[in-house]
């Protein structure tokens, strides 16, 4: 391969593997966990910064007039840990503001809105993170072991995601199998009935908001220490739209499906056509991606809103053994009525 | 005292460029019980049919005609076409949000594909300054007042003293009740799409007018600020959009006055997410359940 | 099933009422009232549940029935009065800790998990324990396997009691409205509770069935299930209730059994022909 179409192609598996993770996370407060977190970009937004804060030196350092908080310059991992512990924190307060018991639409909106005056008052405050230019040159982590070549450095940093990529994989399976998963998904069913058969639902979606909300984190921390920039228009709200539309067309619920959704929307609409020769004015083919998007998302929520692979049902081998006899008489009257139905 | 007078006098022209979009979206949702995420786009619509049809034409009023007329067609294909469809097929009301959502993305990003990244900008001659005090506003911003005022006094007319109105509130207040009592619910309810439609695009005709400039993008954050005035009067009630709308414009006002002018919108947008916080239950109480959908 | 004091450490004692053997009070509600938007629900309501017994709740529409249920629920917050649980006051609990308690509850429209299966829901029924954590996550399968294993060989031998076993697998939001009773039932004894709230059980199934779960009730109380139905077949809850109360307009206008109800007078003007 040549130098060029490594580095496209080794660019377009990190991203892809950095948005798996974002989506998966997304996947477990929306699929598994029914929140309607329809400001998922922000605790994002909040590992991106939180990275490059933490990785940069301080802004009187470089001398170019721009303003700040942090700027520790540490080393790898500690950008990424601050990165998935400020997504999980920036959660925990969205979650306490916008998840109170509202119908799902006012719950999608009520996110929406603490997106927008999350970007806003960024932009607007200049002294966190640099306000509308945002946080830029931000150092590539581990350069001193993974070579200062351009293109080796990309696949060195596709592996170190890929392990990333998979550790986040076992957490959510091990999550999505165990009874506490089970918990979640009947809370997202019917929070009334969880409520009623004991089980503290606030608490449980909470955790489930928390942790998608680290995962978030960490996608934005991984994702800033690679592209080394970061400002209010990285995390538009029509970001987590996109997410929406990866899970929706994948696959709810299920993280096979959710990989599939990252391959086919962000990977394919928009990562593919980042380098196509371009048509008509700057911006257009960018506008014409999220059309496309939009559309997709349309004929998916007419023709297959659970997607292409949904949810697994999760089947348990029948119990072999007989049924009492004091029972035989109940269970012949309810068959029957079940016949009749 | 004139800081006092103008975030007043301003906070009243802001409060009535937000009612006319406000009232309507409250006025559609009460009654379709769809949440419309593309209303956004529609008012973007609703500035651009102008530029259309009227080419750019230099009179407010056309503008505002043309913009009403815009947004009402828009808004009925979206409301009759779409969105009742996706209704019928038991798409939850999450669902509809995204679909909404979807619907928006669709028109803003078409729209920008169509007319590309540049500002626009109506040809407007009704710029006199008039002064009320020590505070100079221009006609426009009168005419915006009066519009507002005018368009009330209309709404208020038609639910009060007239039958459609009267099936408007009652379709609203209980949809099922109000079909069987003999209400053709559908035709009130395209009715609803074509008035807030009108409205959605007066309000952005009257938008394009006042901030000078705009392009497919300047309807987004309009949007939740009205969205923002709707709520906090209740989602739902119209009067209640009104008077939301009315705080809001004279909050963001007194914040742009006091604070600085980049918080005039986060001000709006904070006073929503207080009334979610402090009143979940006074203002949502008759929508804490999921009503059913109708199309 | 533990004993309320060590599940349910929240839970105030109150002075007056102790639980004790079979027979004695097991729930006690004092003057309640709940009201909603200016709507005087339940107004200064009083009665006693025994220990062991199916009390049947009935009355004509917007007597508050159902509201009294979702008081001791913890669905609805009493706006006065008390009710108090094997000698603790509850009242101003959140439905999990009543759950925790050991109240159990269905609801008046079937209200399962649609998107768990039949099995999954059951297993819902039964107390949260340490596999419902996120600590149960980390170390992985070999730290909840073994009381998930025992839960799932209680639930199937419920199913197989009710005959439903080859259900499931299935979905519980595709089944028919009188197979999600069942699945709410038996999700209820999942968690074997001291006391079982039914809010109408048998509304809207057919005559069969409604027997069936009838017999299934009888069986119950049998068992020592303490049980309180609302129901609005009078001659079930006479076939299977004893005592039984009844509410007009948010009172609790008599109590006894239903030869006793149906010989006083103001039950009859009130509800039995009016």
């Amino acid at each position: 391969m040549s130098t060029a179409v490594q580095f496209y192609v080794s660019s377009i598996a990190i991203l892809t593997c950095i948005n798996f993770i974002a989506v998966w996370g997304l996947d477990l407060q929306y699929g598994v966990a029914g929140i309607y977190n329809f400001a998922y970009i922000v605790p994002q937004a909040a590992g991106a910064y939180t990275a490059g804060v933490l990785a940069l030196q301080p802004a009187s350092f470089y001398q170019a007039g721009e303003t700040y908080i942090g700027g520790l310059n540490l080393g790898f991992p500690l950008p990424i840990i601050g990165a998935a512990l400020a997504g999980g924190v920036v959660s925990l307060l969205m979650g306490m503001i916008g998840m109170r018991r509202l119908r799902g639409d006012y719950q999608a909106m009520s996110m929406l809105v603490i997106a927008l005056i999350a970007n806003a008052f960024v932009t607007a405050q200049t002294g966190f993170f640099n306000g509308p230019t945002g946080i830029s040159l931000i150092p590539k982590p581990l350069q001193a072991q993974f070579g200062y070549s351009l293109v080796s450095y990309q696949w060195d940093y596709l592996g170190l995601v890929v392990v990333v990529a998979f550790l986040v994989f076992l957490l959510i399976r091990n999550v999505t199998r165990s009874p506490f998963g089970r918990m979640l998904r009947a809370t997202r069913d019917s929070e009334s009935a969880a409520e009623a058969l004991g089980r503290n639902t606030s608490r449980a979606r909470m955790v489930a908001m928390v942790l998608g909300g680290m995962l978030a984190g960490l996608s934005g921390g991984l994702l800033v220490q690679y592209i080394g920039a970061w400002a209010p228009g990285s995390w538009l709200y029509p970001e987590t739209f996109l997410f929406f539309t990866a899970i929706i067309v994948g696959g709810t619920g299920n993280m096979l499906g959710n990989v599939i959704g990252v391959l086919l929307i962000p990977t394919g609409i928009i990562e593919g056509t980042r380098y196509l020769p371009q048509i008509g004015y700057p911006g257009l083919t960018d506008a014409l991606d999220w059309v496309i998007i939009g559309l997709v998302m349309l004929a998916f929520m007419w023709f297959r809103p659970r997607g292409l692979v949904p949810e697994r049902r999760r089947k348990r081998a029948l119990r072999g053994g007989a049924v009492r006899d004091q029972d035989a008489q109940l269970r012949t009257q309810l068959q029957g009525h079940e016949a009749g139905v | 005292m004139t800081t006092l007078l103008t975030v007043v006098l301003f906070g009243i022209y802001a409060g009535a460029l937000l009612s006319i979009g406000s009232v309507g979206f409250s006025m559609q949702f009460g009654i379709t019980n769809v949440l419309n995420l593309a209303y956004g786009a529609v008012l973007t619509a609703g500035m651009f049919s102008d530029y259309w049809i009227g080419g750019g034409s230099s009179s407010v009023w056309l503008a505002i005609v043309l913009g009403a007329v815009g947004g009402a067609v828009i808004s009925l294909i979206l409301g009759r076409g779409i969105v009742a469809s996706y209704v019928k097929r038991g798409t939850t009301l999450f669902g509809m949000a995204m679909v909404t959502i979807a619907l928006g993305l669709v028109m803003q990003f078409g729209l920008q594909a169509i007319q590309g990244p540049a500002d626009y900008s109506y040809a407007v001659s009704h710029t006199t300054v008039v002064h009320i005090g020590s505070v100079a506003m221009s006609t426009l911003q009168l005419i915006v007042i009066g519009c507002a005022v005018v368009l009330m006094l209309a709404i208020h007319a038609l639910l009060r003293y007239t039958t459609l109105g009267l099936a408007m509130r009652s379709t609203a207040a209980d949809a099922s009740l109000a079909r069987a009592c003999g209400v053709p619910t559908t035709r009130i309810r395209n009715v609803a799409w074509i008035i807030s439609g009108a409205l959605c695009g007066i309000s952005g005709a009257l938008l394009g007018l006042s901030t000078g400039s705009f392009n497919s993008t300047t309807g987004g954050g309009f949007f939740i600020t009205l969205v923002a005035a709707a709520i906090i009067g209740g989602v739902g009630k119209p009067y209640g959009a009104m008077l939301g709308a009315l705080i809001v414009g004279i909050a963001s006002e007194a914040a742009a006055a006091l604070i600085d002018p980049s918080y005039k919108d986060i001000v709006a947008w904070v006073i929503l997410i207080l009334v979610l916080l402090l009143r979940p239950q006074g203002i949502f109480a008759e929508f804490a359940s999921e009503r059913e959908l109708v199309a | 099933m533990k004993a309320a004091s060590e599940q349910a450490p929240m839970l105030a004692p109150t002075e007056g009422t102790t639980a004790g053997p079979a027979g004695t009070h097991l729930l006690e509600v004092s003057d309640l009232h709940c009201s909603f938007g200016g709507v005087q629900a339940v107004d200064g309501a009083s009665f006693t549940v025994r220990e062991g017994t199916l009390t049947g709740l009935i009355g004509p529409n917007g007597a508050g029935k159902s509201t009294v249920l979702n008081a001791i629920g913890g669905q609805v917050r009493p706006t006065g009065g008390t009710i108090s649980f094997a000698g603790r006051a509850l009242g101003d609990v959140t439905p999990h800790d009543v759950s925790r308690a050991g109240i159990t509850r269905t609801f008046q429209t079937a209200n399962v998990f649609g998107r768990l299966t039949v099995l999954e829901n059951l297993l819902m029924g039964a107390p949260s324990w340490r596999g419902e954590t996120l600590l149960a996550v980390l170390p992985g399968k070999h730290f909840w396997r073994g009381h998930e294993a025992e839960l799932v060989d209680k639930a199937q031998g419920i199913l197989e009691r009710f005959g439903l076993e080859r259900l499931q697998n299935d979905y519980a939001g595709e089944l028919s409205g009188g197979q999600r009773r069942l699945v709410e039932i038996m999700r209820a004894l999942m968690a074997e509770p001291k006391l079982l709230l039914l809010d109408e059980p048998m509304a809207g199934i057919n005559l069969t069935l409604a027997r069936s779960i009838a017999d299934l009730l009888l069986e119950l109380r049998g068992e020592g299930v303490t049980m309180v139905m609302v129901e609005h077949d009078l001659h079930v809850v006479e076939r299977i209730c004893d005592p039984i109360v009844c509410m007009v307009q948010g009172r609790v206008l008599a109590e006894g059994s239903m030869a006793e109800l149906r010989a006083n007078q103001e039950v009859i003007d009130a509800y039995l022909q009016g």
